[in-house]
């Protein structure tokens, strides 16, 4: 198929008088990653939150997979393949973190109108989300209260949520933010170690992160996409070192 | 299974006994408790205090059920005693008419009680917070003010059951300590199936939308209708209550839907502690006693009790029973 996964058409979102998304045309093959950079405020997470339906845009089209899905209801976007994980982590704090991966398993297997049967007690549910919690390095945790987890670890738990529901499409927003440089290296190491699998839009602040994950790299300034292209020439690119890169050690 | 192979490779923990993770130790020694008192009761000839029991277990029903939706759901309904007046109601109006089949009323009652909590539940669920605490109780207040005009059955005066439900023709609720097991069961099962469903995958979904809407959304669940479900189940939960408190008292009346019933629910249930089911007979049983014994000393007790009540909630956070129990995390 020669369409790509995600496609934003001129895509325009407006808080009043601020706009924060101008136009917007953005596309995520089935199989890169498309990393978003930008300054605060830029309109990086409202971006997210029109591709995921937590906010509907005020104009322009939003298609995956071919499909329409502008005003879809967010809750059905994860079952086209959708998944995402928050800026400020969002967890189910008193869940374990076994129960967090099931529950996100569970959303895409099966129905959830199941009233008697203990959820606890279904190894598919279970066995598929501690496959995930392997990967992202969770495996002895599974059992404690997803609250106690520390914070590079709750991110990790965020991801495996994503992964669990086995989507086409992942959209991460600041997947590194907040974790320690340990953790950081940990999770470039797995995004690298997905590429390809997924599409994967990624928005991170982390210069080193984005140029050594990404195939194609947009940058965005208040609401405007003002470059996009591959990590090289975003990194050449003079608006854009002027815009919002400055004079940061790049080289 | 998956989960012996990889045994090994899980820090070996120490093992906890079954009764102690299960989280049924508490409630299985209320039960019993409920079990062999009336025999001791009846014998040392304090059988006032029966019915005293058979109150608490009716309210604890109510409780549990209130649980259900608030601990688990974090819905706070501020109208749940309306389902306890709507059970109430159904009885005493079926008796009325001369229509006393238990089983016939039950499922009079469970329609009724669950067509309310539809119909309200759809419309109150639309909204959350402080709005869906004020809807839910303005819809009690309905269901309240719609039975003080009822002039045929009592109105304002409420109605007296002219006979309590019969079971196969056969009478035997009089009877004390027949209702008294009967209650129990009704107890029992109440506390059961809720326990079910919770640790069901719906009551999953149930949970984690207390916890995250935004995250189960993105997860692909539309909270509202599972909301809706638990809504609905509590609401006929509530509403045999009524139909039992009806048989009990043997007279029916607006003031079991009037907005403080509902509020002393909510305080059963935080009181005891919300999120547990047993907490919320526990909440019931603290309830009422107190309510007894300070009406038997003033008939002012409310004013004893409004502060007794607001330190209990202030000072046992997660309530009572976190005093005696550290409170294992729900799920
Ligand atoms: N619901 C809202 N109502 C009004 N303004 C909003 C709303 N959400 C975001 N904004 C504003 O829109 C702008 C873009 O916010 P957004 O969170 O998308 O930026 P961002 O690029 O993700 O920034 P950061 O890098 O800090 O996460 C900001 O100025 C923000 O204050
Ligand atoms: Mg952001």
């Amino acid at each position: 198929m020669a369409e790509p996964l995600l496609a934003l058409e001129q895509v325009t979102k407006r808080f009043g008088a601020l706009t924060v998304a101008e136009s917007i045309d953005l596309t995520v093959e089935r199989d890169e990653i498309h990393a978003i950079i930008g300054p605060n405020g830029a309109g990086k997470t409202t971006l997210i939150a029109q591709i995921t339906g937590v906010l509907p845009p005020d104009s322009g089209r939003i298609l995956f997979d071919g499909q329409n899905i502008t005003r879809l209801p967010m809750s059905l976007r994860p079952h086209l393949g959708i998944a995402r994980s928050f800026q400020i982590t969002n967890i189910l704090p008193d869940f374990t973190v076994l129960e967090n991966v099931a529950v996100a398993a569970q959303a895409r297997h099966g129905t959830s109108f199941s009233f008697f049967r203990p959820a606890g007690a279904e190894e598919g549910l279970n066995a598929a989300a501690r496959r995930v919690l392997e990967r992202v390095n969770l495996k002895d945790r599974e059992g404690l209260p997803a609250r106690n987890l520390a914070h590079g670890e709750k991110r990790a738990l965020e991801l495996a949520m994503a992964l669990v529901q086995d989507p086409k499409l992942l959209v991460l927003d600041e997947p590194m933010a907040g974790t320690g440089r340990e953790e950081t290296a940990y999770l470039v190491d797995m995004l690298k170690s997905l590429k390809g699998r997924y599409g994967i839009l990624l928005i991170e602040h982390d210069m080193q992160a984005v140029f050594a994950l990404a195939d194609r790299v947009s940058v965005m300034v208040y609401g405007r996409i003002i470059a996009t292209g591959a990590p090289a020439e975003i990194r050449d690119n003079a608006e854009v070192r002027q815009a919002y890169l400055g004079d940061e050690e790049l080289a | 299974m998956t989960q012996a192979a990889e045994a090994p490779a899980v820090p070996s923990k120490p093992r906890t006994p079954w009764i102690t993770r299960s989280g049924l130790a508490v409630p299985l020694i209320l039960f019993a408790l409920f079990a062999v008192l009336p025999p001791i009761l009846v014998v040392s000839g304090e059988t006032f205090l029966l019915t005293i029991l058979t109150r608490i277990m009716i309210f604890a029903i109510a409780a549990v059920s209130l649980d259900l939706i608030l601990g688990y759901g974090a819905m706070v309904s501020l109208g749940h005693a309306a389902f306890i007046g709507i059970g109430a109601y159904v009885v005493g109006i079926m008796a009325f008419h001369g229509v006393s089949d238990a089983f016939l009323q039950l499922l009079v009652v469970l329609l009724a009680t669950g067509l309310f909590a539809l119909v309200t539940g759809a419309i109150s669920l639309k909204t959350s917070g402080v709005y869906f605490i004020m809807i839910t109780l303005a819809f009690a207040q309905m269901a309240y003010f719609t039975t003080t005009s009822l002039a045929m059955y009592g109105g304002d005066d409420g109605l007296t059951l002219r006979v309590r439900s019969t079971v196969f023709g056969m009478s035997f609720l009089g009877d004390r300590i027949t209702l008294y097991y009967i209650v129990f069961a009704a107890l029992l099962g109440a506390f059961f199936l809720c326990r079910t469903l919770v640790a069901s995958r719906f009551g999953r979904v149930l949970q984690g939308c207390r916890q995250s809407p935004l995250r189960m959304r993105a997860l692909g669940f539309s909270p509202y209708r599972y909301q809706l479900v638990a809504y609905v189940i509590a609401g006929m939960l509530a509403g045999i209550a009524g139909a039992l408190l009806a048989n009990q008292i043997a007279f029916v009346s607006p003031a079991y839907m009037s907005w403080m019933r509902s509020g002393e629910l909510i305080f059963m249930v935080v009181l005891g502690g919300m999120g547990t089911l047993y907490g919320a007979i526990i909440g019931a049983f603290a309830f009422i006693a107190a309510e007894e014994i300070l009406s038997h000393f003033t008939h002012h007790w409310r004013v004893i009790f409004g502060p007794l009540l607001i330190i209990a909630v202030l000072f046992a956070r997660g309530g009572l029973i976190s005093l005696i129990f550290a409170r294992r995390g729900s799920g």
